[in-house]
């Protein structure tokens, strides 16, 4: 939106205003009540994963969360897609919001790059990977080679889980 | 006669005889029984009620991400939604940040998402939690990550309706700020309910009836239509949480 703030109803009254200085309460300008504004958030690079892409960057993604508003808030964006596909074949998909590619820089094929959580109808959440990673978490070490299993996998020329 | 029923059928018993037919109930994520009672009311007596259950394919209209879902609710458009937190306080305020010092914490709870907003401005608003302990229910918070009560210079749509747990309804005292015990489910009484609660708790109007627990018809329901779809959304809750066949 290339705005600097934005107001946000609720808030006043938590301890969101203690801890987040940043969050401000203004008097409504047209009205009587206070309402809090929040920051903008702008990210520099957004990492998005979708379910198909094209190689123009124009992509399907998941349309109960939010990537397609993260898409326009950000500098740069980079798409991971579990299938890459002609530009006819997003016209005509049927799940998903459409992403135009003038807010993507890049394109990347990564079939099961969600895991281990879920991504549409292609795969669901893989709880017992999630569970090992929770168990590793507690502690440096057993974390380091969570991540060195599970996600340098790919880099180190693996297969995706 | 009463059949045997499970406390998360009574739970989401009690919250689905609220409902009035048309009325709007959107249910977040990790609300299992919140979402067994808004499918139950839709299976009952408010079948023209809309449903949204966040996470659910077949209950998520929404084309726009959480956006479209949370605008919706600032807009006031949402009669019900269901709050839980890891501490609630004698005032309604509910913690899902911190157990400890927020800047040193003993645990590092998920955070608020977007109940700092539909507290406030969702009509009715049911806090659920599935233990009664003095450990979850406190004098007060260590965070306050939305609240019931606010100042007056805040502009704010709706609130607390009541709090629901395995053992007691409670509800607020609008004139005192503070919750009372509104009613004692069947197998618990006032004192058992007072020693699990972290602070003074007055009966309502001076007196807490018994809760009526699920009927024959409502059981049925339950464990028939309304299981079917939750099994969908919450299969391992569905597993446990629905009694067997009605001898």
């Amino acid at each position: 939106m290339g705005l600097p703030f934005l107001p946000v109803r609720g808030v006043i009254g938590t301890d969101y205003t203690v801890v987040r200085p940043d969050f401000k309460t203004i008097k409504n300008p047209y009205g009587a009540d206070e309402i809090l504004v929040v920051p903008a958030v702008s990210p520099d690079v957004s990492l998005i994963h979708a379910f198909k892409a094209d190689k123009f960057g124009n992509c399907i993604v998941n349309s109960s969360i939010d990537d397609a508003l993260l898409a326009r808030a950000s500098q740069k964006v980079i798409v991971s897609a579990e299938e890459i596909v002609d530009t006819e074949e997003l016209k005509t998909s049927q799940r998903g919001n459409f992403v135009s590619r003038i807010h993507v820089d890049a394109v990347v094929h990564m079939p099961r790059g969600a895991a281990p959580t879920s991504c549409g109808s292609y795969y669901s959440a893989d709880i017992e990977v999630l569970k090992s990673y929770q168990a590793a978490a507690k502690d440096p070490q057993t974390f380091s080679s969570y991540v060195k299993e599970f996600c340098l996998r790919l880099r180190d020329g693996g297969d995706a889980a | 006669m009463t059949a045997y029923y499970t406390p998360e059928e009574l739970m989401a018993t009690v919250i689905a005889r609220q409902v009035k037919n048309g009325e709007t109930i959107a249910v977040g994520t990790f609300s299992p029984i919140p979402s067994t009672a808004a499918i139950l009311a839709r299976e009952s007596h408010a079948p023209d009620s809309d449903v949204y259950i966040m996470g659910s394919r077949d209950w998520w209209p929404f084309s726009e991400g959480s956006q479209e879902f949370f605008n919706m609710a600032q807009k006031g458009r949402f009669d019900y939604f269901f709050l839980s937190g890891a501490q609630i306080d004698r005032n309604g305020s509910i913690n899902l940040h911190t157990i400890g010092n927020y800047h040193q914490p003993k645990v590092r709870l998920p955070g608020g998402a977007g109940s700092s907003m539909l507290y406030y401005m969702v009509k009715k608003v049911i806090l659920f939690k599935t233990d009664h302990t003095v450990k979850s229910f406190v004098e007060k918070v260590d965070f306050v990550t939305s609240a019931a009560v606010t100042p007056p210079s805040v502009h704010r749509l709706g609130g607390l309706h009541f709090v629901i747990t395995p053992m007691a309804v409670l509800v607020l005292n609008k004139e005192t700020g503070s919750l009372e015990l509104f009613s004692v489910h069947p197998g618990h009484s006032v004192e058992e309910v007072r020693e699990n609660t972290g602070f003074e708790l007055p009966l309502f109007e001076g007196n807490a009836d018994e809760t009526k627990p699920p009927t024959a018809e409502e059981l049925a329901l339950l464990r028939g239509p309304v299981k079917d779809h939750v099994t969908k959304i919450y299969p391992a809750f569905a597993k446990k949480a629905f009694g067997g066949e009605i001898g």
